[in-house]
């Protein structure tokens, strides 16, 4: 009897275990108007890196903008309500995008979200190249008039590891020229780790370039110590003679740490317009009505000291292209480029 | 595995006389699973994740004495998890001058690998049940590539006493087994979810920034499984076997998760 007793226990133990696992995991949060709404603002309070340095007061939107949310209220309204939030942020690193079943467009913020940049045109780019190159999706480059070599780098979030072997095929290449153009205009960015690195493939000395605090509590001013930076030389092998550096609004990021970056190479200058000036690191997340959005969570600094967020990196030549000289088949800013190498 | 597979089925055909498990044997073990693993780690996402049942697979070793009891165990599987509010998820920019669209679909993968030693506690008046204590250890690693769009793992490697009862009669044997993580090495997302660093890769960054030792106090594994064993051969037992994992911590906020598998297992005895 006892042990029939033990068995149908047993029996009874793993029926009661298996049809409360999802008890066992806890309850979500409801999809619900307010609760998507109180979960996008806290978020951002828990997490974004640069309320102190943009002097916002994150209370006092929510203060602003919670009246107007109500459960029930349609998709559009309660993403309008969330757009108008995250406006008060005004960082290209911030988005919103609902799912494609509400019909919704997709929320940018920042200056990037309100500009449409029409300073660079690649075919017109590329049609001042004697000779084109790829290097996987990441690396076009090529030989300009003058033998000066010209690298667009597309962006900085392929693996790391991709970038030794690309940046020694590239500079290899280029080896003989006798300045380089890095045209950053279709740069949107990536990891640090990448634009220090190639910024370390042009590195004669060791300099402090930038460094990164990343959120660590629930107060806005809770940062771990910064992770620093440095310009060295890596690689195996430098090209250290005179390089430019073309850069438009559409370069944020770690585009933006990558010129942070370069600068310290004393070989190195920077042409075009102001950078689009988000600098941070930024970690996408989501709703409880499965909308995504960005949180950029770090403070990053130059080698000053400064936090150029939404100022931006300046030129030392300033230059920009009209929509009427691409239209003519003329980058000015490229022109410059190769008259300062010239 | 197809190797050992068709062995298994030779075994099966060859199998001659019938016996019980005797008081020196040494056994391999191949158990195939339906997995069922949820979550919801607030930390990451609100939503709760759970994979859809997955097949899963584990080759064990075990020796066991009159009064002792000794396995390695190695178990591993592949799948999808998504939010079960919604499962896979499209994302398209309607009215835009570029126009976008994003689906967001999460590969999943399991590894665990635990051994564990046990000793007979005494002898029951009831010859056919007896009780064992000792020790596990486990290593569990959970990951998602893209829970809200972003990776996600959960690593734990864990020491944890262990308890066992086997009730046995003729050729039926049942298995209990219950352990629960007494000290951890468990690795998560920090505060700040990405493990940014200069110098390492993001994986070697993610354990050096994101492991902690925790106490049961802190962070809390259980294993439950229940085994049916059927003796068909002296050499070959089949079984059923139902398992449970549960895990909890709450750094940097709180994390719960439950791992099912339900499946059928096979015992090859090669050493009496």
């Amino acid at each position: 009897m006892k042990q029939t007793t033990y068995f149908f226990a047993c029996v009874i133990a793993i029926f009661l275990l298996s049809s409360c696992t999802k008890q066992l995991v806890g309850k979500q949060v409801a999809n619900s108007a307010t609760e998507n709404f109180d979960v996008l603002w806290k978020d951002y309070d828990a997490h974004y890196g640069t309320f102190i340095t943009k002097n916002i007061d994150w209370q006092d939107a929510y203060n602003h903008f919670r009246p107007m949310v109500y459960d029930g209220m349609p998709d559009s309204s309660l993403f309008s309500v969330m757009k108008n939030l995250l406006d008060v942020l005004d960082d290209n690193h911030v988005f919103l995008k609902p799912l494609a079943s509400t019909g919704l467009p997709w929320y940018k913020g920042g200056i990037l979200g309100r500009v449409q940049v029409q300073d660079y045109n690649k075919d017109v780019a590329q049609s001042y190249l004697l000779q084109t190159f790829s290097y996987g999706d990441a690396i076009d480059y090529g030989i300009l008039e003058g033998n000066i070599g010209y690298i667009s780098l597309k962006k900085f979030d392929n693996d790391f590891n991709f970038y030794p072997a690309a940046m020694d095929a590239v500079l290899h290449t280029l080896l003989n020229t006798k300045g380089i153009i890095i045209d950053m205009r279709e740069n949107d960015g990536g990891e640090d780790r990448v634009s220090q690195y190639i910024a370390n493939r042009f590195a004669a000395e060791r300099h402090f370039s930038f460094s990164s605090s990343l959120r660590n509590g629930p107060s806005h001013t809770d940062f771990a110590a910064p992770i620093k930076f440095y310009t060295e030389p890596a690689g195996s092998f430098q090209y250290t003679k005179p390089v430019i550096i073309i850069n438009n609004l559409n370069v944020y990021s770690a585009g933006e740490t990558f010129d942070l970056a370069m600068i310290q190479n004393k070989n190195v200058r920077l042409v075009g317009t102001v950078t689009g000036g988000a600098l941070s690191d930024a970690v996408e997340r989501e709703l409880p009505n499965g909308w995504l959005y960005r949180v950029p969570i770090a403070d990053v600094r130059d080698a000053n000291g400064h936090n150029l967020e939404q100022t931006g990196i300046s030129p030392s030549v300033y230059v920009d292209n009209t929509p009427a000289d691409l239209q003519a088949g003329k980058d000015k800013m490229l022109e410059k480029a190769i008259e300062l190498l010239n | 595995m197809n190797r050992l597979t068709a062995i298994l089925i030779g075994l099966f055909i060859s199998a001659g006389s019938i016996g019980q498990i005797h008081y020196k044997q040494s056994s391999i073990s191949l158990s195939s699973q339906v997995q069922q693993f949820k979550f919801l780690d607030i930390h990451s996402s609100p939503l709760l994740y759970q994979t859809d049942f997955l097949p899963s697979l584990s080759l064990g070793y075990h020796h066991q004495t009159e009064k002792s009891f000794f396995c390695i165990r190695l178990t591993g599987s592949t799948g999808n998890i998504n939010p079960e509010r919604f499962g896979s998820r499209h994302y398209a920019s309607a009215g835009n001058p570029l126009p976008d669209s994003l689906t967001v679909s999460s590969a999943f993968a399991s590894v665990q690998f635990e051994t564990a030693y046990v000793r007979k506690l005494r002898h029951t008046k009831n010859k056919n049940l007896s009780f064992w204590l000792g020790g596990q250890v486990k290593e569990s690693a959970y990951y998602a590539d893209e829970v809200a769009n972003f990776p996600w793992l959960m690593n734990d490697l864990s020491i944890s006493p262990f308890f066992k009862t086997m009730y046995s009669k003729k050729k039926n044997s049942f298995v209990v087994e219950l352990g629960i993580s007494a000290l951890s090495l468990v690795s998560r997302e920090t505060y700040a979810l990405f493990p940014k660093s200069a110098t390492d890769n993001n994986v070697v960054s993610f354990f050096k920034q994101g492991t902690r030792l925790s106490t049961i106090q802190a962070f809390q594994h259980l294993n439950f499984a229940a085994n049916y064993i059927y003796t068909l051969s002296n050499r070959i037992q089949l079984g059923a076997t139902y398992q449970l994992q549960w895990l909890h911590y709450n750094y940097p906020k709180r994390v719960q998760a439950a791992d099912t598998r339900m499946g059928l297992l096979v015992n090859y005895i090669f050493h009496n």
